[in-house]
């Protein structure tokens, strides 16, 4: 028989429950009177605590009328009159539906915040019933304004005003309501048990039907029956444990200027600060010692609330450090002054350091970092993205062990779920069916609260929270703090495996390379600022001050500009724009620092010996190297001491050039031989002893289109090498200049768009090749790519990871290394066999792809989202290409890279002798944070042991500068970091001034 | 002033620090035609954000123009 297919037309139970939840929500309000006499400033945000008005006085602002501006401030004044038949209210509220952010004074005191979380806040207790309000509003609360479906009818730059009321809450109907979304969350989330969800569709539609719903009467009828028939109901029982923290994530700069941070955090705080008041058991963490020092500055009443509940315990610092920074680009030394930054800041104001690293956005963490956090007091490391952002392979662990790159092991956690939850039954429930490490007898960790523009924890959540231990199907709750989770649940009695490497995040791999002048700007003021402090080191020692408030305060300034979404990339353009402010006035800092140039000396400020040409800026030089005139020289260069150049001989016979029939160019020097392509791709390129290290298309310029889609500036995709563009060559390649020491080709390749301009560069010194860019970019959605096919057999590729190496596997044979078609790397990259290979050295290069015998440096993105002309302009970069005999850490690459990126200094400076340093390389040098002494911190960058014997008792520190032992001997291992103290008249005598 | 430049230094840089993205495209004496890109292109407020841009105008410049914004969206949008 046919079947006839019944379509049902009238509501089902659990469309009707919904309904019915709707209906009770807007009972909420039990009674409501409009604030009406509203004014409002408008104005324009230009400092953290600045302003420009467009408006010289106040103007009305009625219910309907448009407030707001693109970037706006808006101040908002009225006082409210309770009316009679409120005066009775033991609680009454302040409603503002809005889409911006709110920060509310009432009666002169900093009340709470109103945003699209929270459209409702609690006012004080008033005498008199008078409340004089005053707002500072912040037109935009993205992305919230965008999660809530309410506030998006009347979002955006211009938004309209929906009316300020005071309003009572129904008690009953708030309870009521708390309830029955808790179990309607529970039963639409699919968590559950298939027939506990049955019993809660019924017991619900049931409880809704008690109410009369013109009246209103029946809630407590309908709570006491939810009570007695599922919260009683202990026949559905839960498995499971699951900590929940309190955590707001607050960006400091991402669709918004840095400057916004500052109110986004005073909000974010007045709001915990409030709600802690109310709520004893609610315990939050905050992190960024940053933050909690614009707190202090602009709101120092708040700040002072802060401390007093960190005194409590209700309020905890975590994450230790400056701000919550990337972890690919920064240098270990960034890296470490985040963490000594950052806990010397926790510790002065709350007298203790944190123990974790709370980074729940990170896109991926370097191998280095675990040493960083165990030498800055830190024992624990807390992500979330690799859990729930990777896109090819779930990451196999929640509460683990990870082993950094010289073998430091600490405790991570990277929560199942993401850090922004709400704390319903199913988060919490998919957070433990997600938990893979149920069998460490670790709990696992749900963050709850708002975030990304900050706001944390709302009282629905804390509702939803207090109501979840009594649901039997429910795991275990536990509320509790960071620290108190984290020693309790990874420790030495659970049953954890370890990770040894890096934390590689399957995703956003195109912030390796997004926004070209922030990963190359970054990387020169930390050289800069490394020999800004080495100068002013050795003047002090000398007997000359040492202005540690101007460095700290340069440092600060670029530690702020490696935020997890400044550094990589993903902001809006005038992120960028204040990020690239920021750098100018860093670069002037550090040049006032170290003050005019003296003369012609020049200083090597390496701890080894360089052996390769040094390009030195001179106006008067015969060259040019991106774009500024000077000269390459050699002569003695000895570590950390004044340099002697020699005078070129002038003799061009160091190099022949052919020009062949075919276009090519055929280039002979001592150390190499190579033929050059017209559009300057190597054709070949063999050593002395003839061996060719060109196995295809080699320092190839190659263009791809690149649309990754919303996440724009974020991604590169897996298939970005399916569509190739075509690059033409305009102006083959030539020789242009010679002389005793470099001879230059140069050709131009063009797009419809962009014009590259490559020059190749002989040294009569060296065997490497450096290849300069001049490039008009102009491209959109193309990523650029230089791309070598080298004659090398190699299981493995080394890339620097800025203190030391690590080692990559070059098959795709598993999807694990299919995943890392793109990775992070510093320095250089190396692709060799056991009697030599390549090495790529860059000058501000961070993305690359290396798998067979091919390397793939990622040069430039022309990304539209979230800034439309990202990257677009003009560039000047440059890369060495070295071959070389015996691997990498025979051949000194690190060195030679470490050479090629910090240009000598024009100082005039006492010579350093240092002991014999063997594999390490001095990282800084600088004056203690007490004022007492000269640290020296040192890393070991090949791989190696060895030991370091002073000529005096130097103190071994952590990097928090707290002393540890005293010694004269140093033992290191492979790519440890070290950091020594040594007494000013111990260290003077290492100047030869003694 | 004229307004191009005054579009360019004083109204489009909030713009793009709310995350949006404007551009001039014609100026017809009366009235202009902004393309709105980026985030601009998929907001349902262009029409407040008009009328205070010309009010912007106005007050500024000195100028009456109506506003008409196009939408020029995304790639993927397309």
């Amino acid at each position: 028989m046919a079947h006839v297919k019944v379509i049902r037309r009238s509501l089902l139970p659990d469309e009707w429950t919904r309904i019915r939840i709707g209906w009770l929500r807007k009972r909420l309000i039990s009674r409501r009177a409009e604030i009406t006499g509203w004014t409002v400033r408008e104005g324009h945000q230009t400092g953290e605590n600045t302003y420009e008005m467009y408006d010289a006085r106040p103007r009305p602002l009625k219910r309907g009328g448009a407030y707001f501006t693109p970037d706006g401030t808006a101040f908002l004044h009225a006082e409210a009159f309770v009316p009679d038949d409120m005066r009775d209210a033991d609680e009454l509220r302040l409603m503002i539906p809005t889409a911006g952010e709110m920060l509310v004074r009432v009666n002169g005191r900093l009340q709470g915040g109103i945003d699209p979380n929270r459209e409702t806040m609690i006012l004080p207790a008033s005498a008199d019933g008078h409340y004089v309000i005053d707002i500072e509003g912040y037109n935009r609360s993205k992305p919230d304004d965008d999660r809530n479906e309410e506030t998006t009818r009347f979002k955006g730059c211009r938004q309209i005003f929906q009316g300020g009321w005071l309003v009572t809450l129904d008690r009953d109907a708030a309870e009521l309501y708390s309830d029955v979304s808790l179990f309607y969350d529970l039963l639409n989330g699919k968590e559950f048990d298939e027939d506990y969800c049955e019993k809660v569709s019924d017991r619900l539609y049931h409880a809704l039907s008690l109410i009369d719903w013109d009246s209103g009467a029946g809630m407590k009828e309908a709570r006491a029956y939810i009570a007695r028939e599922l919260y009683d109901d202990q026949l559905y029982r839960g498995a499971g444990k699951v900590a929940l923290v309190a955590h707001s994530h607050l960006d400091i700069a991402y669709y918004w200027r840095r400057i916004h941070a500052v109110q986004k955090n005073a909000r974010t705080c007045l709001i915990q600060l409030e709600m802690m008041d109310r709520v004893p058991f609610l315990r939050y963490t905050h992190t960024q010692a940053y933050l909690f020092e614009t707190l202090e500055e602009y709101y120092p009443e708040l700040f002072e609330r802060v401390r007093e509940k960190v005194k409590n315990g209700q309020f905890e610092p975590v994450g230790a450090m400056y701000v919550e920074s990337d972890c690919n680009i920064p240098s270990p030394e960034s890296l470490a002054r985040q963490f000594m930054y950052g806990q010397r800041y926790f510790r002065e104001k709350f007298g203790k350091i944190c123990n974790n690293c709370w980074l729940p956005d990170v896109f991926g963490t370097s191998a280095v970092l675990p040493q960083i956090l165990k030498k800055s007091g830190v024992d624990y490391y807390v992500s979330n993205k690799m859990s729930t952002w990777n896109d090819t392979n779930r990451f196999p662990h929640n509460s683990f062990i990870w082993r950094g790159l010289d073998g430091t092991e600490v405790y991570a956690c990277v929560p199942p779920t993401h850090f922004i939850t709400a704390a319903t039954p199913t988060e919490i429930m998919q957070n433990w069916n997600a938990y893979q490490d149920k069998d460490s007898g670790a709990a696992t960790l749900c963050m709850y609260g708002y975030g990304d523009g900050g706001s944390g924890v709302t009282e629905g959540m804390i509702r939803s929270v207090e109501r979840l231990g009594k649901i039997s199907a429910m795991p275990e709750i536990r509320i509790t703090g960071a620290e108190e989770y984290l020693k309790e649940n990874l420790n030495e009695t659970k049953r954890l495996a370890i990770w040894d490497g890096e934390l590689y995040l399957e995703m956003h791999r195109g912030t390796y390379t997004t926004k070209a002048d922030l990963k190359r700007g970054n990387r020169q003021l930390e050289i800069l600022l490394r020999d800004a402090e080495m100068a002013e080191s050795l003047r002090w020692l000398a007997g000359g001050e040492y202005r540690a408030e101007r460095l700290e305060k340069a440092w600060k300034k670029l530690l702020i500009n490696q935020f997890h979404d400044i550094l990589p990339g993903s902001h809006i353009r005038p992120v960028f724009e204040d990020a690239m402010a920021d750098y100018a006035a860093i670069r002037a800092e550090c040049e006032d620092l170290l003050g005019q140039p003296a003369g012609d000396a020049l200083y090597n400020t390496l701890s080894f010996e360089r052996t390769m040409p040094v390009f030195v800026p001179d106006d008067n030089g015969p060259e040019k190297h991106l774009g500024t005139a000077g000269r390459y020289v050699t002569g003695e260069m000895h570590a950390l001491s004044p340099v002697k150049i020699t005078e070129p001989a002038g003799d061009t016979g160091w190099i022949t050039v052919n020009g062949k029939a075919d276009g090519t160019i055929a280039v002979t020097t001592s150390l190499i031989t190579a033929v050059l392509a017209p559009d300057g791709s190597i054709t070949s390129l063999k050593d002395g002893t003839d061996r060719e290290y060109v196995s295809g298309a080699f320092n190839t310029l190659r263009l791809f289109r690149d649309i990754p889609g919303n996440y724009d500036a974020w991604d590169i995709l897996p298939t970005y090498r399916e569509v190739t563009l075509p690059v033409e060559t305009e102006t083959p390649l030539h020789e242009v200049r010679r002389d005793g020491e470099t001879a230059v080709f140069e050709c131009v390749l063009k797009t419809g768009k962009s014009v590259f301009r490559r020059s190749l560069r002989f040294f009569r010194e060296t065997g490497a090749i450096e290849t300069e860019y001049d490039v008009s970019w102009h491209e959109d959605h193309v990523l650029a790519k230089a791309e070598f096919e080298c004659a090398v057999r190699a299981p493995y590729a080394l890339t620097d990871t800025g203190a030391g190496f690590i080692t990559r596997e070059t098959n795709r044979n598993t999807t694990w290394q299919q995943a890392r078609y793109e990775v992070c790397q510093h320095l250089w990259c190396d692709l060799s066999e056991t009697g030599g290979g390549i090495a790529i050295i860059n000058d501000g290069k961070y993305g690359v792809g290396i798998w067979d015998n091919m390397i793939s440096l990622s040069l430039l993105r022309a990304t539209c989202r979230p800034d439309l002309i990202s990257d677009r302009g003009e560039h000047r970069f440059a890369y060495l290409i070295v071959p070389h005999a015996g691997s990498a850490v025979q051949a000194e690459i690190n060195r030679m890279a470490i050479s090629y990126n910090t240009p000598l200094l024009r100082a005039a400076l006492p010579a350093v002798k240092l002991p014999e340093t063997g594999t390490m390389v001095l990282q800084a040098m600088k004056r203690s944070e007490d004022g007492e002494r000269l640290i020296l911190r040192l890393t070991e960058q090949d791989g190696c042991r060895g030991t370091m014997r002073f000529p005096f008792r130097v103190t071994v520190m952590n990097l928090l500068e707290d002393e540890e032992t005293v010694t004269d001997t140093i033992s290191y291992g492979p790519f440890e970091i070290i950091t020594v103290a040594a007494a000013r008249e111990d260290a003077v005598k290492l100047t030869g001034q003694a | 002033m004229e307004l191009k430049e005054y579009l360019d230094r004083k109204i489009i840089p909030l713009v793009r620090a709310d995350g949006g993205w404007l551009e001039l495209k014609e100026d017809n004496g009366e009235s202009i035609v902004l393309t709105a890109k980026g985030e601009c292109s998929v907001c349902r407020a262009t029409d407040r954000c008009a009328a205070w841009v010309r009010n912007r105008v106005m007050t500024d410049l000195g100028r009456d123009v109506k506003i008409t914004v196009e939408r020029d969206p995304f790639l993927w949008r397309k």
